[in-house]
């Protein structure tokens, strides 16, 4: 029989276990893309042509373009499949409210064009975020006026290749902004391809010459010059579908690590001089651990071993790990994948958009993955994108890093239904704080040019948050590196212009806290190799920093 | 969640009874096919399966057919079928293990364990056990089926690489170099064991070999598929040109070139474009001294590169070039080889033309020139024979040396121009040559006792005596290097020593006559 104290004990515990149940059957991620005012197309896409543009996908940009400190959202498009009239991109301003309006016709940046992905930054330093866009075909530049509208102007950024992903970074060191565009493939739209039991398919990317990447210098005079030749660039040619900026050999000088679709991925190595050198190879991300090329698409960047050095993240096609490559003193990059727990749990699928984020706000970096296949496969349950597009449909997974004892990766797609339930062919993935609550958000473009928004709901109220905006020349300082340091940990992050997969997110670096309320320094190695340390705050806010504002050291 | 979707799918989309009715598996995309041969083994092996249900055989047939063409959630419930049809068969537990490795690690564990219970023995249920393993992050386990594979096959590089890999993964440098040396003596051309090896030499601080290590892991990797005999049996049910194709170029990497002529043979039609295809049927038949048939085919695909637009597209200009060359060259060996050795030079010569325009401006950078070094030393290594064997000694040299400028590393060209330098009494010229063949091959004897026979010419006889002790090491039959240390004991003052080696001799050929007068003389001096 229960006495009365054992009785009340039963009661604690009960609702002790009621709380924790509901903390967790609270799904991780909400839709909220119709609540938001997207648009949502009625119809199903049409059915593909295997023409290999169509399934690569397009982009998206998480971005304030009209520094009214609420984050807006630019969807860069494809047109359907047999549709040669090129679409529209759309640009979307968060309202007050927290909705969004389509203010494409009024701020000019609806280029027609076949849309890839896009790169956000300040290449003017006046305190305005320009846009490029890369295309199918001549790659378009938007300077921003300052006034809510663009321009599309000829500044020297000509690239007619097959551009995808593309980078703002300071490679040079000269207090502006440069330029790297990841270009794929020479494409021959006559190619037919087919399978193994010979019916039609798209082409693998190895059918067509690969392109060479475009390199250009801003000159700070509002033009660039194209350098790939001079920079050795034009050295080495891949087929290049992601790319990002950092110093990823602890020299200080910003590199440029770029995805290749099956084959060796690039690193081209600063040398300080304004020439690249690729060393991949040497430093142990060209391949996977069996020393294999990977079809790789997407990159996420982040430390999330906490040991304050970048590791990066690599999605490959199904058959393949997408690939964590956790990085040493010596900047050799190790595959350290099922070191890390994912125990195969994404190898079926083909991922594409991905970024490590803290979504929980524990203090250690998570994982989301947008997935959609290449290649006609099996149609899985759910698929619902039509007759066609149904054989490439595939969910979105998401992880939890458990941090057991070191960076461990869970699946926890079932904990976050709106972002993994649906089967589709996703493809570009951006991450900000759109609502301004104090974690991360996502958005998803599909092949079907829609636009998801998943709202995180993850966070436990007693996990704080610190988002951290550095700020050089008046701008983002890309390419820096943001350490925040309590009493019990040390946090890393990266200032980034493009991750993920032909997108572009929130340059504000967020730390998800855990329980820590109180930040003792913030310090700031900036990509002119400075470093500088600011005074503590206390956590839930959003801070600023100036490079020339805190204590050099 | 999403990969209990996935099991769920593999799972339902098989072999379900109904009523006795046959549920089959079908490839989703089916009626997308339009190959007559596909859709009618299709049937086939359907319609074996349900004349006999209770057939393992039938439904692993359907899971081959399935499987070769590329369906791969199809053939998974057709091979469970005949698993469970017949339990102790080794094979479907294997084809299944090795299906899931890829995708579902943790089925593909089960099944290549309970395989490995029928038959331990197989090397490639291990190294797919281990792979699977590997993924799943138990690395100990896999490291033991790496170690049980090593054993069972000890010239399989696989073992080697991936000890490596998980060495290199658990932070273990030294072991790494270790194992992935042992994997590069077991195949230099792998270049997956060489990019591990760069990053090896860059924690252990040496840039330079590292960066030779990364040049080579550029390379497209020798010999990289694991061989695997039974795989065959899916290669076999495989109908579409591209697998005939498949299986002609397996049977090429195995030296089978009869089996490939028979593969590629039914692929040969005006229709054919791909020039691939076209190119290794004519190293088939060059392979199997059908010449005249491979002529033909060599100038047929000169032809088209020259003429036919829709190929001319799909390579770039370097390709084609690379491709005339390569015809030219087998069209080389082909005149030799049928005792015309002018009309071999000429097309050598005309292999060597393209050399010097081997990369055009645009592929610049995509192509790895070490692979074009590779096949332009051939070219002037075979040119080099035919001039050796036509007794144009001085142009042979001169292309073996051109030879070795491309690929100073080729232990044959080396070996061949050392014969010729010694022909023509160029002893000195020769000897580098012979230094650099025992350097790589301890066991070479001629060139051994080359070497020793130069040493013997310089009154070096102390090397002299260390080399033909080698040699007589090598082959203790070797009567001329008993001979040649005889003589070395003799000029060093060593009558005991030359006169036991003048009588073994004796032992080995009874009434040598120089082993005789020798044997005569030293006596007369003792």
């Amino acid at each position: 029989m229960l006495t009365k104290p054992s009785i009340i004990i039963l009661i604690v515990i009960m609702g002790f276990l009621r709380t924790v149940h509901a903390e967790r059957d609270t799904p991780l991620f909400t839709e909220v893309s119709t609540a938001l005012g997207f648009p949502q197309p009625e119809t199903s896409w049409s059915a593909g042509t295997y023409a290999l543009p169509e399934v690569i996908g397009s982009g998206v940009a998480i971005f304030d373009y009209n520094n009214d400190d609420a984050l807006d959202i630019l969807h860069i498009r494809f047109p359907p499949p047999g549709v040669t009239a090129p679409a529209p991109n759309r640009l979307f301003q968060q309202q007050r409210d927290g909705t969004f309006a389509d203010v494409t016709a009024a701020s000019g940046i609806g280029h027609e064009g076949y849309g890839q992905g896009v790169a956000i930054g300040d290449v003017d330093n006046d305190r305005d975020m320009d846009v490029y866009v890369t295309n199918y075909g001549s790659d378009a530049f938007y300077r921003n006026k300052g006034d809510g509208t663009f321009a599309l102007e000829e500044v020297g950024l000509s690239n007619e290749a097959w551009g995808t992903s593309a980078t703002f970074g300071d490679y040079d060191r000269d207090g502006d902004l440069d330029l790297y565009v990841a270009n794929y493939v020479a494409f021959d739209p006559e190619s037919v391809c087919r399978g193994k039991h010979g019916a039609p398919d798209y082409c693998n990317p190895q059918v067509f010459e690969a392109a060479t990447d475009r390199l250009f210098r801003n000159d700070g005079n509002g033009t660039f010059t194209d350098v790939t030749e001079p920079s050795g660039i034009a050295a080495m040619s891949g087929r290049g579908l992601g790319v990002v900026c950092l110093d990823l050999t602890g020299d200080g000088w910003s590199d440029f690590f770029v995805a290749n679709d099956g084959e060796a991925n690039h690193l081209w190595v600063n040398q300080t001089d304004g020439t690249f050198a690729e060393e991949a190879i040497l430093h142990g991300l060209a391949f996977n651990a069996y020393g294999q090329p990977e079809g790789s698409m997407g990159i996420a960047v982040g430390d999330v071993n906490g040991d304050t050095l970048p590791d990066l993240f690599a999605t490959h096609l199904s058959g393949e790990t997408n690939t964590l490559y956790i990085t040493s003193n010596h900047s050799v990059f190790t595959d350290m994948t099922e070191i890390a727990g994912f125990a195969g749990r994404d190898l079926p699928f083909t991922g594409f958009g991905c970024g490590f984020l803290d979504f929980d706000n524990d203090a250690y970096l998570d994982l989301a993955l947008a997935n959609g296949r290449v290649k006609r496969g099996e149609i899985l349950e759910g698929s619902e994108v039509g007759e066609f597009w149904n054989f490439y449909a595939e969910p979105n997974l998401l992880f939890q890093n458990s941090h057991q004892p070191t960076a461990h990766f869970t699946d926890v797609s079932s904990r976050a239904p709106d972002f993994t339930k649906r089967v589709e062919v996703s493809r570009g993935m951006a991450f900000g704080d759109i609502d301004r609550d104090g974690d991360v958000d996502m958005v998803v473009s599909s092949l079907d040019n829609r636009l998801r928004v998943f709202r995180n709901d993850a966070p436990p109220s007693e996990h704080h948050w610190l988002f951290v905006q550095a700020i050089t020349q008046n701008r983002d300082a890309f390419g820096a590196e943001v350490t925040l340091r309590t009493e019990s940990r040390t946090l890393t992050g990266y200032v980034l212009s493009g991750t993920s997969y032909l997108s572009s997110s929130e340059p504000s670096v967020h730390f998800g806290l855990g329980t820590v309320d109180k930040i003792q320094a913030i310090e700031v190695h900036w990509p002119d190799g400075s470093r500088e340390s600011f005074s503590g705050t206390t956590a839930n806010r959003r801070v600023k920093v100036y490079q020339g504002k805190g204590r050099a050291f | 969640m999403k990969q209990f979707l996935y099991l769920l799918l593999i799972l339902t989309s098989g072999f379900v009874f109904a009523d006795g009715k046959i549920d089959i598996p079908q490839p989703a995309d089916l009626d997308l096919v339009e190959e007559t041969l596909l859709l009618e083994a299709i049937r086939t092996a359907q319609d074996g399966v349900r004349n006999s249900p209770d057939d393992a055989e039938a439904w692993g047939y359907l899971g081959h057919v399935y499987l070769s063409h590329g369906w791969e959630v199809p053939a998974i419930p057709c091979y469970r079928r005949a698993s469970s049809l017949a339990p102790e068969e080794f094979k479907w537990l294997y084809f299944l293990g090795r299906l899931m490795q890829q995708r579902h690690p943790e089925a593909a564990v089960k099944h290549l364990t309970r395989a490995l219970t029928l038959d331990a023995t197989y090397a490639p249920a291990h190294l797919y056990l281990a792979s699977a393993l590997r993924i799943l992050g138990k690395f100990d386990t896999a490291q033991q089926h790496l170690v049980r594979a090593k054993r069972l096959q000890p010239d399989n590089p696989f073992s080697e690489l991936w000890l490596g890999e998980i060495a290199l993964a658990k932070q273990n440098v030294k072991l790494a170099r270790t194992h992935l040396e042992e994997a590069l003596r077991l195949n230099p051309g792998q270049s997956e064991a060489h990019a591990l090896m760069a990053q090896i030499a860059i924690a252990l601080g040496d840039k330079a070999v590292a960066k030779r290590h990364a040049h080579a892991a550029r390379r497209a990797s020798q010999y990289g598929e694991l061989s695997d005999p039974l795989w065959w049996d899916v290669l076999q049910a495989g109908v579409t040109a591209s697998l005939y194709a498949e299986r002609g170029r397996r049977y090429m990497s195995e030296g089978n070139y009869e089996s490939a002529v028979a593969e590629f043979k039914p692929l040969i039609s005006d229709a054919q474009k791909d020039i691939k295809v076209w190119f290794d049927y004519g190293v088939s038949l060059l392979y199997t001294a059908r010449y005249q048939e491979a002529l033909a085919v060599l100038e047929r695909i000169l032809s088209l590169l020259d003429t036919d637009i829709e190929i001319q597209k799909e390579r770039s200009r370097s390709e084609i070039t690379y491709l005339k060359a390569q015809a030219h060259n087998c069209m080389g060996e082909i005149y030799y080889e049928t005792g015309q050795p002018a009309a071999a030079i000429r097309a050598c010569q005309m292999a060597l033309q393209f050399k010097e325009n081997k990369i055009d401006g645009k592929s610049q950078g995509q192509s790895n020139p070490s692979d074009y070094d590779t096949f332009f030393s051939n070219v002037h290594a075979n040119l080099a024979t035919v001039y050796e064997n036509t007794g144009q000694l001085r142009e042979a040299i001169r292309h073996y040396q051109a030879a070795l400028k491309l690929l100073p590393s080729e232990l044959s060209v080396h070996r061949d121009l050392a014969g010729v330098y010694w022909k023509k009494r160029r002893y000195t010229a020769a000897e580098p040559h012979y230094k650099q063949v025992i350097l790589h091959d301890a066991t070479d004897a001629q060139a051994i006792y080359r070497l020793g026979l130069i040493s013997l010419t310089k009154a070096d006889y102390l090397e002299a005596v260390s080399l033909f002790k080698k040699v007589i090491g090598i082959e203790a039959t070797h009567v001329r290097a008993y001979d040649a240390l005889g003589v070395a004991y003799q000029e060093l003052g060593n009558i005991p020593a030359a006169i036991g080696t003048f009588e073994r001799i004796l032992e080995l050929e009874p009434g040598n006559k120089i082993a005789l007068d020798k044997l005569k003389a030293l006596h007369e001096l003792k």
